[in-house]
């Protein structure tokens, strides 16, 4: 177990520097392992993130670091039986109120990373935008094409009533 | 867009949701409702085949109902890829049954007619109502019939769950082998209505149990089997699974049910579920463990595997004959085996013949431990009866356990009849002892049919008619009350008006909670007659002439907190301005809507649901 005030190196996609504490990192699945398959002296050298650019990675850093204290996500959680609740905290709420772009890539990145509860916090922000909206309000909000003919609408609205009234 | 700006072009492609990977939009999808889905379907054809994902629709049918008709084979098909079963339209078969089970409710609810009727067409879905059935067992407070509505709720639920435990005991007469535990568990099934512990919740106490056990034997493959049986009673008799640990407790109704043992975290048990579970739990881990048909008290038997000793060395057919290597224990009591030469000089001392020694020291049927449950419950419930209901409350057995944990005697008595009914149907008829307690639990079961569950019409048309010969006294006495109920069941209500009579003739009002001068109990009126219509011989009884105003009064029809209902005089009934307690107004369901505080002369009244038989109360 490393020290918590030990700092390690992230390079962005874009070629920045960024100085992190260890254990505000470690909320990254994917560099934990990472730093665990290292020999300690080699965790003095910046570990590149080839995938994600600077202004996502300060903000996914600055998710780490609020979070730091939190309890590791239990392991084997079932996504199944695990309750479909898309209540989000304040400061999260809060953090989330970026642009469209920014939320899916901090969504991407929290993927790559392997960051499993900030994945689910954007993904949550995401289906929040969609809950309760007709399907045209839908397609404003995210830019959505509608490519299907009048008849095709009808025949699903048709098919969504007969599922449920048969 | 010609005129538009070429540097915007080159930043024309910026992520979207439509560019995700399919994983991620998947999640997202995940946090969404079916009505979420519905719409978003609309939008776009790729939308369309995002939203009907099956993985999707697995989701929703595992987070959206917990019991499933066995007919789905729904672990099974949880384990099979998502691709394989179309769940979507399994989730919204499960939404047509819920609309269909709460049409049901409503009318059931609303009409005092066909009740019987529309339980029939709930319990046709077997689990697949559950769900449905148990949001309207915990209607809201504030629902304007929500007294009524958990009632029947639970009236349709317990009548579902007395279904399954009736089949499983058929099984067993059918020669088919349930497991003990749910041969066992389905008398938890006739008990503690919307309560009862499942089968799925006893198995899955059971697993817990045993995962604690490997947890603190780590080494547990590597014992003989000897050793892991004697491993198996030491963590029971050290995790409170010793039986009673409090001898008061013994012969207490409720520890004869196994589903109420492993829920109860004492698990006060008599010795024949102690060892019950002993079994379960030495079966998950792999040990050949069943009860012994000893008298009196049941042991629990160990066998080694074939070919090999209980020390784990391996028996020449030559040394012995081809019986397994035996151990018989005893958890209730001690961590010791128990020996075979005691339990024959205690069989000798009993005054048992020896050739009957091995009949008892063998494994005991299932169709056996069944009459001996039955017949324990029975022993327990009569018990109760003689014990005069102010000293009931002495009777030990539920306080670890909160309200409504105590089994009715009733829905006991009630699976003991059934169960043994079933079991003995099976049973080499010809030894007349059986033949005349078979008579005698035949007629109880009539009465009890009739007066407590007369919504079980179709449960004794499939599983009681068919034991018994057509041309039987017990199918012809059968047959005519099924038709009875039946035409009971659908047949309108006489109408009582008050306005056919001088309106102060009769006091009270359907709904009024009274207290009664003499006796002192509390009750509620559900009818009235306006004078007394009790016939010659009860009114002789109960000495009406001895009361002030005699058997001119008015007469009212009455429920009591303990369930039973009586008549009584005008003059007896002396309302209260308290509110009635949990008991009676779970039980006022049958009758009443809601208890209302602001209704009545000031102390509320229970809001009637009886406008079909008194429309002026």
């Amino acid at each position: 177990m490393a020290a918590p005030e030990s700092t390690i190196m992230l390079t962005s996609s874009d070629g920045t520097d960024i100085s992190v504490e260890r254990q505000v990192a470690e909320r990254s699945i994917l560099i934990k392992n990472l730093l665990a398959d290292l020999p300690g002296e080699a965790t003095t050298e910046a570990i590149p993130i080839p995938n994600v650019n600077e202004p996502v990675l300060r903000k996914v850093i600055e998710w780490c670091d609020h979070h730091k204290k939190d309890p590791p996500a239990s392991a084997e959680d079932d996504s199944d039986s695990r309750k479909k609740s898309t209540d989000i905290d304040e400061w999260d709420q809060k953090f989330m109120q970026v642009d469209q772009e920014m939320l899916f890539e901090i969504i991407l990145a929290a993927n790559y990373l392997d960051i499993k509860a900030l994945l689910d916090v954007g993904c949550k922000t995401v289906a929040n935008m969609i809950k309760g909206k007709s399907p045209d309000e839908i397609r404003k909000t995210f830019n959505i094409q509608n490519d299907f003919t009048p008849e095709e609408e009808d025949q699903i609205r048709r098919e969504n009533e007969w599922a449920e009234d048969r | 867009m010609a005129d538009a700006p070429k540097v915007l072009v080159i930043r024309l492609n910026p992520i979207s949701i439509s560019n995700l990977p399919n994983e991620i939009i998947q999640h997202i999808l995940s946090f969404l409702s079916p009505e979420c889905l519905r719409a978003l379907q609309l939008t776009s054809r790729a939308y369309k085949a995002h939203s009907n994902e099956p993985l999707l629709w697995r989701g929703h049918c595992k987070g959206t109902y917990k019991y499933w008709h066995p007919q789905h084979c729904f672990s099974r098909r949880l384990q099979s890829p998502a691709g394989q079963t179309d769940w979507k339209e399994l989730f919204y078969l499960r939404k047509r049954r819920d609309r269909q089970v709460r049409d049901a409710m409503d009318r059931m609810v609303d009409s005092m007619r066909s009740r019987t009727v529309q339980i029939e067409v709930i319990a046709q879905f077997m689990n697949d109502a559950k769900d449905e059935l148990l949001r309207h067992c915990h209607t809201d407070d504030s629902a304007e019939d929500v007294l009524a509505r958990r009632y029947w709720a639970r009236k349709a639920l317990t009548c579902i769950n007395r279904r399954d435990a009736i089949q499983t005991w058929a099984d067993v007469r059918d020669g088919l082998c349930p497991s003990l535990e749910r041969a066992l568990n389905s008398f938890d099934l006739f008990v503690l209505g919307a309560e009862a512990a499942t089968h799925e919740d006893t198995g899955a106490r059971l697993d817990e149990q045993v995962q604690i056990f490997r947890r603190e034997t780590p080494l547990f493959e590597e014992l003989t089997t000897r050793k892991k049986a004697f491993a198996l009673v030491e963590f029971m008799r050290s995790h409170d699974f010793e039986g009673m640990a409090d001898e008061a407790y013994y012969g207490a109704l409720r520890t004869n049910f196994i589903g109420i043992a492993m829920k109860d975290p004492k698990h006060q048990t008599i010795p024949l579920i102690t060892v019950a579970i002993f079994c379960a739990l030495a079966q998950r881990l792999g040990l050949d463990a069943t009860p012994c048909g000893y008298p009196w008290h049941v042991y629990a038997i160990v066998d080694a595997p074939f070919g090999t000793s209980l020390d784990g060395a391996p028996l020449h057919t030559s040394d012995t004959s081809s019986d397994p290597d035996r151990m018989y224990l005893d958890p209730y009591r001690t961590t010791e085996e128990v020996s075979i030469s005691d339990l024959r000089a205690q069989l000798s001392c009993m005054g048992v013949p020896t050739d009957d020694y091995d009949s008892f020291l063998a494994p005991a049927s299932l169709r056996e431990i069944i009459f001996r449950t039955a017949r324990n419950i029975i022993g327990a419930v009569d018990r109760i009866q003689v014990t005069p209901r102010q000293r009931r409350e002495d009777i030990p057995g539920d306080l670890l356990l909160p309200f409504r944990a105590l089994p009715d005697i009733d829905d006991a008595y009630y699976a003991s009849l059934w169960s043994m009914l079933l079991a003995a149907a099976g049973e080499n008829e010809s030894s007349d002892t059986t033949a005349t307690r078979l008579r005698h639990y035949f007629s109880f079961m009539v009465e009890h049919f009739e007066i407590h569950f007369p919504e079980d019409v179709k449960l004794f048309e499939d599983f009681m008619l068919p034991l018994y010969a057509s041309d039987s006294p017990q199918h012809s006495d059968l047959t005519l009350l099924c038709r009875t109920l039946r035409h009971r069941d659908v047949a309108p209500r006489k109408l009582v008006r008050r306005d056919t009579f001088e309106s102060d003739a009769v006091r009270f009002r359907v709904g009024t909670l009274f207290k009664h001068k003499r006796y002192g109990y509390v009750g509620v009126v559900r009818g009235w007659d306006t004078q007394c219509e009790a016939g010659d011989v009860w009114m002789a009884q109960m000495g009406v002439e001895r009361l002030e105003r005699g058997g001119a009064q008015s007469f009212y029809h009455v429920l009591v907190e303990d369930k039973s209902v009586r008549y009584v005089a005008e003059e007896n009934i002396l309302p209260v301005m308290e509110r009635p307690t949990g008991e009676l107004m779970e039980i006022a369901g049958k009758y009443f809507r809601r208890w209302d505080d602001k209704e009545g002369a000031g102390g509320g009244r229970f809001v009637s649901n009886l406008r079909e038989e008194y429309p002026d109360d």
